[in-house]
C-alpha cells in the first residue's frame, strides 16, 4: 500500500481529474473515504485506488490536501504520481509537506526547530550517503569513469578552445575512450544489477504476446495461483508486482497485459501501461509461445532487450513447434533462451535459474561485486549509458565534436547527480592541469 | 585652472574597448555622453595581442556587432591576417580570428566616436567619484573639471591602484608609460566597494628586419573572404601579412629556470593571482617541467610599424634576460627588442557587487565594465561595454535594464558568471562556459541579438534590412530544401556528383543533412547561383545539426522554470527555515535575482535552494501544487 498526497490550492481539481469515484458525482465532501480508479495524463486506467480530500485549515499543512492510496511497490505509484505532475502538480522536495506545515502556521515553534532539524537532516543525510558513498563501490567506480570522461571532455574543450597548442585527438583515440567508458559503465550497470537483486529487488518485467505463458509463469515462480490463468487471450490488464527471493536475490516480479497488435479499448489500456513498466525495467522476461510463428506487436522489445538483461522463454514445448531461437536472432537480444513447458510445474526450475544467471552473469568477472544503488542512481547510470550511445551515434555519422561534446557533457553531469559535482568549473580545471596552454 | 562644471546624461571613464563600447552604446540610443580618457588619440589600443577572436572571444565580437556595437567593423577594416579557426568541429566552435594592424586599429575606434553624434571625447584623468544626495555622480578631474553625470560607466582597466614589474625594476603605471589611476582607486573604496588584486603580463616587441624569417614555418592568412560584421563585405584584404612560428629550444628552458629568482613572480615580489589560461614563459618551464617545448607564434603588429609581437613569450623578467630567451628562439638568434615585456598588478572590483545589468548595487547610476571587473581580454570588455552603456542610458532614461540570458548570448553568460560566482584570476570567455554552446554559435549571432537590439535602438536600420533579408533568405532556403523532391533520373544523377547513395523520392533537405554533403555542391548541380555564404552558412547548420540544437533547447526549457521564478529585491536570506549560514551568507552578499542564480553560486546546495523555493512560494498570493508519495 502506498499514498500519493497533494498539497495546494488546486489540490482537489488535481485529485478529481486523476481519481474518477465508483459514486459520488460534483463536489468531494471533505475528509471523506472514497473508492474509485486513478487515470494516467491519457487516461489510462492506473489502479483501483481509495481516495480522500481534507480541505484546509483542517489538514496537515492547512492547504487543501488530497490522498491517493494505491497499491504499493515502485510502479504503481510512480505512474500515479506522473499523473499528479502532468495536471498540473509539482514534485514535493524532501520535507516540503512539513515544511509547509511549519510556513503555515500549522506547527509551533517548538516543533518548528524539529522542522529545520528535518530539512537539514535532510541535505545532512545525503551529505553523510555521500560521504559514505565515496569510500563505497558504487561512489568510486562512477567517480573514476566520470574522471575518464572528464579527462576526455578536457582534449576536446582544450581543442576547441586553443586549437593549436594541444595535441588532437584522432579517431582512434576517441573510439578508444568511448569503448572503455562503455565498458566501464556497463560494468557498472551490472554490479548495480546484482545490488539491486540482492536489495530492493530487481524490477523483472515478464513480457510478450497475450497467451503464451506469461501468467502462468508468474504464478510458478511465486509459487502460488495469483494472476487469472484463462486460455482467453487477453486476461491480464492490470500490472501486478510481487517480490519474490531466491537465492539471496530478490526480483520484483511484474506480470503484464499481452502486447499485440489491435485488441479492444481495454485491453489496449493494458498494453500502454506495459509499455510503461517495459521502459523502466531492470530485467525482462519474454515469454513467447514456440506453437505458433514470431508475434507482432514486440519491436519495442528490441530496443529495450539491448537496453537491460533479457532471458527469452519459448514456452509449449510440449505442442508442434513453429519458432525456435534462429527466430530471434535480429529481433530481441537475448542473454538467455529457455525452451521449455510451463505446464510441468518443474521446469520453472530452469526458468529460475536462467533468471539468477543473467542478473548476477551481467556482472560476473567484470563487476568487482554488488553496488549498492537505489532507483535513481540505477537511472543515472542508464541515462548515462543512453548518452553515451548517443554519443556513438553520432560519432559513425559522422557529427562534429562540438556535438558529440553535448553528450558526453551529459554523461558526465547525469553521472555528477550520483557524485554530487558540477561540470564546468571542474572541466576548466582540468584543461588547465592537463595542457601548457595560452599565449 | 578655474572652476568648470560640465553635465551629461552619461560620463563614461577611459577610452578602452569597454570604454568605447559604452559611449557609443549610451550615445545611439539618444544620451549626451561625455568619454573621458586621458589620451584621445589613443583609444581601443592593444596593449597586449595585436588579435581580436578566438574561440568563444570572437563570439563576443559577433555579439557585439549583433548589437549594433562596433569592434567587429573596426576589427574588419583593419585586419591584416584572418583564419576562421575549428573549422572541422563543428558548428558550435567555429571561430573567427584576425590579427589588427594595431595602431590603425585604434585611429577607426577614435574616428568611429568622433562621428558619433551626442558623443564627446575629453582629455582628462579622473582622480574622485561621488554619488549625489539627490541622485546622480559627481567626478573630479586631474584638470580641475568637475563633471556632473545622471550615470557613469567606469572602464578603467587595469589602471586603479597599477603597479608595473620587469625584474626587480617596478613602477607606479596602468600599461607601459601610462601613468595608473591611483584617485579613482581611493574614491571606489570610499563609496564601500569591494575590491581584489590581479595580476596579467605581456610579451616583447622584436624589429622585423632582425628576424630570420628563412627558417620558421609560415602561418599564411585565409584566402576567403571572411568578416566578423554583419556589415562588411566578405573581401579579401588588399594586403595580407603571414605570421610565423617557432620554437622555445633547451637553452631557452636554460636560460628562464636560471633567472627565475629574477622574475617578480617567482621572486614574491607579486601578489594578484594572474590568469592560468595565459602563463608567463616562466609560469610554463616551471609548471610543466615535462613538455620539451613551447610555440611562440611572431605576429606583426601592423603594416607600418617594424613591430612584431611575440605571442607566447608573456614575462616580466629583467630586460638582459628576455634579451636571452628571445635569442635562444630559432630564428630569432640576431632579434632587435624593440619593447620588453612586462607584468602589471592592478585593483579591479569585486564583481558579485553588480547586478544583471553591470550597475553597483546601492550606487544608482553607477556602472562598471571591462577589466575593472575582474575580466580579461579586448573582446571581453567591449561586449560589457555595450550592456553597462545601454543599461546606463536606460538608468538616465528611467527604462528597465536590461540583462541577457546564458541561453541568449555568450555576454549573458559572461556577466551571470561574473556577478553571481565573482572571480579571483582574470576572466576570460571560454566555449565550454557556455552550457548551451550549439546555441550560441558565431553565425546565429544576430539572430539572437539582432531583433533585441533594434528595439533598443541600437541597431540601424542599414543593419536591420540586412538582418532581416538573410533571415528570409535563409528561411525561404531551408524550406525549398525541405520541399524539393528528387525525381527518379534525378537521383541517379545526384548520386553520381555527390558520389553517395541517394534515394529517390527523397527531399533535398535530407541529402544536406548529411555530414559529408555540401549545400553549394546540390545547388550548383541544380543550376543555382550560390548562395550569399552567410546565408548557405545558416542554412547548413540549420538542418544538419537540428537534432542536437533542439536537444539543447529542450534543456533549456527544463531550467527555465527555476531561471525566471524571481527573488524580490529586499529579501532577507538568513533566517529562513532550512537555509544554511554558508547559503544565506552567500546569496546576502551576491543577491541572486532569480532561483536559477541562486541554485549557481558555488557552496549553496540543493537543499538550500528548496528551502529558498518554499519560502518563495510562500510569499506567493496563488501557490503551485505539489505532490509526494509515501509508502
Ligand atoms: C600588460 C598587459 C597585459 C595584458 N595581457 C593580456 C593577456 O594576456 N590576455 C588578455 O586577454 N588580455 C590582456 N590584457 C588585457 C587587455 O588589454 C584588456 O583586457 C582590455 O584592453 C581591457 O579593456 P578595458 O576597456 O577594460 O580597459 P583598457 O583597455 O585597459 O582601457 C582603460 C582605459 O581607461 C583609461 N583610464 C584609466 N583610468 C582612467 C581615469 N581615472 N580617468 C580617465 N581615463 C582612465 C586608460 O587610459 C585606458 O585608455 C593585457 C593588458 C595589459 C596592459
Ligand atoms: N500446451 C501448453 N499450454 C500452455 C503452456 N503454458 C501455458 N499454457 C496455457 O496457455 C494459456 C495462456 O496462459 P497464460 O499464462 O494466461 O498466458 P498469458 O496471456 O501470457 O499470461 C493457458 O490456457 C495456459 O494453461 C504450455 O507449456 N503448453
Ligand atoms: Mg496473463
Amino acid at each position: 500500500m502506498a499514498i500519493v498526497r497533494l498539497s495546494g490550492p488546486r489540490a482537489e481539481a488535481i485529485l478529481a481529474q486523476v481519481v474518477r469515484r465508483a459514486r459520488g458525482e460534483g463536489v468531494w465532501e471533505s475528509h471523506r473515504l472514497y473508492v474509485g480508479q486513478a487515470f494516467s495524463a491519457t487516461d489510462q486506467l492506473l489502479d483501483e485506488v481509495l481516495a480522500v480530500l481534507m480541505k484546509g485549515p483542517r489538514s496537515y499543512t492547512r492547504e487543501d490536501v488530497g490522498e491517493i492510496h494505491c497499491h504499493g511497490g515502485l510502479v504503481v505509484p510512480g505512474l500515479v504520481l506522473d499523473s499528479c505532475v502532468s495536471r498540473g502538480a509539482r514534485l514535493a522536495t524532501p520535507g516540503e509537506f512539513t515544511l509547509r506545515a511549519f510556513l503555515s502556521g500549522r506547527i509551533d515553534l517548538g516543533q518548528a526547530e524539529s522542522v529545520l532539524a528535518l530539512i537539514q537532516a535532510g541535505s545532512a543525510g545525503a551529505a553523510r550517503l555521500a560521504a559514505e558513498g565515496l569510500q563505497g563501490a558504487l561512489s568510486k567506480q562512477v567517480a573514476s569513469l566520470r574522471k575518464e570522461l572528464l579527462e576526455w571532455m578536457a582534449f576536446w574543450e582544450a581543442e576547441f578552445d586553443f586549437g593549436d597548442e594541444v595535441p588532437r585527438m584522432t579517431g582512434g583515440q576517441v573510439a578508444g575512450r568511448l569503448s572503455r567508458a562503455r565498458d566501464a559503465l556497463q560494468c557498472l550497470l551490472a554490479g548495480a544489477l546484482e545490488g539491486r537483486a540482492s536489495g530492493e529487488g530487481l524490477l523483472t518485467v515478464l513480457v510478450g504476446p497475450p497467451n503464451a505463458g506469461k501468467s502462468t509463469l508468474w504464478n510458478l515462480l511465486l509459487g502460488e495461483e495469483r494472476a487469472l490463468v484463462t486460455a482467453h487471450p487477453g486476461t491480464t490488464r492490470d500490472l501486478l508486482e510481487r517480490p519474490v527471493h531466491f537465492g539471496g536475490h530478490c526480483l520484483r516480479l511484474v506480470d503484464s497485459a499481452g502486447l499485440r497488435p489491435g485488441g479492444g479499448p481495454i485491453e489496449r489500456l493494458g498494453m500502454n501501461r506495459c509499455r510503461q513498466v517495459v521502459g523502466q525495467a531492470e530485467m525482462l522476461v519474454v515469454v513467447l509461445d514456440s506453437s505458433l510463428p514470431w508475434p507482432r506487436g514486440l519491436e519495442l522489445l528490441s530496443e529495450a532487450s539491448r537496453r537491460v538483461p533479457t532471458v527469452v522463454v519459448l514456452n509449449k514445448r510440449d505442442l508442434p513447434q513453429r519458432l525456435g531461437v534462429r527466430d530471434l536472432e535480429d529481433r530481441l537480444h537475448c542473454d538467455a533462451v529457455v525452451p521449455t513447458c510451463l505446464l510441468r510445474p518443474e521446469e520453472a526450475t530452469s526458468v529460475r535459474a536462467a533468471l539468477l544467471e543473467a542478473a548476477t552473469r551481467a556482472g560476473a568477472g567484470r563487476a568487482a561485486g554488488a553496488l549498492s544503488v537505489n532507483h535513481r542512481q540505477w537511472q543515472a547510470l542508464v541515462r548515462a549509458r543512453e548518452h553515451l550511445e548517443s554519443l556513438e551515434n553520432g560519432l559513425q555519422e559522422g557529427m562534429p565534436w562540438d556535438c558529440l561534446a553535448v553528450d558526453l557533457r551529459l554523461a558526465v553531469s547525469v553521472l555528477g547527480e550520483i557524485t554530487g559535482e558540477n561540470v564546468t568549473d571542474e572541466v576548466l580545471e582540468q584543461v588547465f592541469s592537463t595542457f601548457c596552454l595560452g599565449k | 585652472m578655474g572652476f568648470h562644471m560640465i553635465s551629461a546624461d552619461v560620463v563614461v571613464v577611459g577610452g578602452g574597448h569597454a570604454g568605447c563600447e559604452a559611449a557609443l552604446a549610451a550615445a545611439r540610443v539618444g544620451c549626451r555622453v561625455l568619454l573621458i580618457t586621458p589620451n584621445p588619440s589613443q583609444v581601443a589600443r592593444l596593449p597586449c595581442n595585436p588579435s581580436i577572436g578566438g574561440p568563444a572571444k570572437a563570439h563576443l565580437v559577433r555579439e557585439v556587432d549583433a548589437l549594433g556595437g562596433e569592434m567587429a567593423r573596426a576589427i574588419d577594416a583593419t585586419q591584416i591576417h584572418i583564419r576562421n579557426l575549428n573549422t572541422g568541429k563543428g558548428p558550435a566552435v567555429q571561430a573567427l580570428r584576425a590579427q589588427a594592424d594595431s595602431p590603425v586599429y585604434s585611429s577607426r575606434l577614435a574616428t568611429a566616436l568622433s562621428a558619433q553624434p551626442g558623443l564627446e571625447v575629453l582629455a582628462d584623468l579622473v582622480e574622485g567619484l561621488e554619488a549625489n544626495a539627490r541622485g546622480g555622480l559627481s567626478l573630479r578631474c586631474r584638470s580641475g573639471r568637475v563633471l556632473r553625470a545622471g550615470a557613469c560607466v567606469l572602464a578603467t582597466g587595469t589602471f586603479l591602484g597599477a603597479t608595473l614589474y620587469m625584474g626587480r625594476l617596478r613602477m607606479p603605471g596602468g600599461r607601459s608609460g601610462e601613468p595608473p589611476a591611483n584617485g579613482l582607486g581611493r574614491s571606489l573604496r570610499a563609496l564601500g566597494l569591494r575590491v581584489g588584486r590581479l595580476k596579467t603580463g605581456t610579451c616583447p616587441r622584436i624589429h622585423r628586419d632582425s628576424i630570420d624569417f628563412g627558417s620558421l614555418d609560415v602561418l599564411p592568412s585565409s584566402c576567403d573572404g571572411l568578416a566578423f560584421s554583419d556589415l562588411s563585405p566578405l573581401q579579401v584584404p588588399l594586403r595580407h601579412v603571414e605570421c610565423h612560428l617557432t620554437r622555445t629550444t633547451e637553452r631557452t628552458r636554460t636560460v628562464v629556470l636560471d633567472n627565475l629568482d629574477r622574475s617578480p613572480l617567482y621572486g614574491g615580489r607579486i601578489s594578484g593571482a594572474g590568469p592560468r589560461y595565459c602563463p608567463s614563459l616562466e609560469d610554463k618551464f616551471v609548471r610543466f617541467p615535462d613538455r620539451e617545448t613551447h610555440l611562440v607564434f611572431l605576429e606583426p603588429e601592423g603594416l607600418q610599424t617594424p613591430e612584431v609581437y611575440l605571442q607566447g613569450v608573456s614575462t616580466s623578467m629583467p630586460l638582459e634576460v628576455q634579451v636571452a630567451m628571445v635569442r635562444s628562439l630559432p630564428g630569432l638568434h640576431r632579434a632587435n627588442l624593440l619593447r620588453p615585456g612586462y607584468a602589471v598588478e592592478y585593483d579591479f572590483v569585486d564583481p558579485t557587487q553588480l547586478d544583471r545589468s553591470l550597475q553597483v548595487r546601492g550606487l544608482p547610476g553607477l556602472f562598471l565594465a571591462g577589466q575593472i571587473n575582474g575580466t580579461s581580454g579586448y573582446e571581453e570588455a567591449a561586449a560589457q561595454g555595450v550592456l553597462a552603456g545601454l543599461n546606463a542610458a536606460h538608468h538616465v532614461g528611467g527604462l528597465d535594464p536590461v540583462f541577457l540570458d546564458r541561453d541568449q548570448a555568450y555576454l549573458g553568460v559572461l556577466v551571470d558568471d561574473l556577478v553571481c560566482r565573482g572571480t579571483r584570476e582574470p576572466y576570460r570567455m571560454h566555449t565550454s562556459r557556455a552550457e548551451y554552446r550549439l546555441l550560441l554559435r558565431q553565425e546565429n549571432a544576430d539572430e539572437r541579438l539582432t531583433p533585441l537590439g533594434r528595439r533598443l535602438g541600437l541597431v540601424c536600420a542599414e543593419r536591420w534590412q540586412t538582418y532581416q533579408e538573410r533571415s528570409l533568405a535563409s528561411e525561404g532556403e531551408v524550406r525549398r530544401l525541405l520541399e524539393r523532391r528528387v525525381g527518379e533520373a534525378e537521383a541517379q544523377s545526384l548520386a553520381l556528383r555527390l558520389e553517395a547513395t541517394v534515394a529517390p523520392g527523397c527531399v533535398l533537405a535530407d541529402l544536406v543533412r548529411r555530414p559529408e554533403t555540401s549545400l553549394a555542391v546540390l545547388r550548383e548541380w541544380e543550376g543555382l547561383a550560390p548562395l550569399d555564404p552567410r546565408v548557405q552558412a545558416k542554412v547548413e547548420v540549420r538542418l544538419k545539426y537540428e537534432g542536437y540544437i533542439a536537444r539543447q533547447v529542450r534543456e533549456v526549457a527544463k531550467v527555465r522554470r527555476l531561471e525566471g521564478m524571481p527573488i524580490p529585491d529586499g529579501l532577507c536570506f538568513s533566517g529562513l527555515a532550512g537555509v544554511s549560514t554558508e547559503a544565506a551568507e552567500k546569496w546576502g552578499r551576491v543577491r541572486p535575482v532569480c532561483v536559477g542564480q541562486a541554485g549557481r553560486i558555488p557552496g549553496v546546495s540543493p537543499s538550500d535552494v528548496s528551502a529558498l523555493l518554499v519560502h518563495l512560494r510562500r510569499l506567493q498570493a496563488a501557490r503551485e501544487e505539489i505532490c509526494g508519495g509515501a509508502a
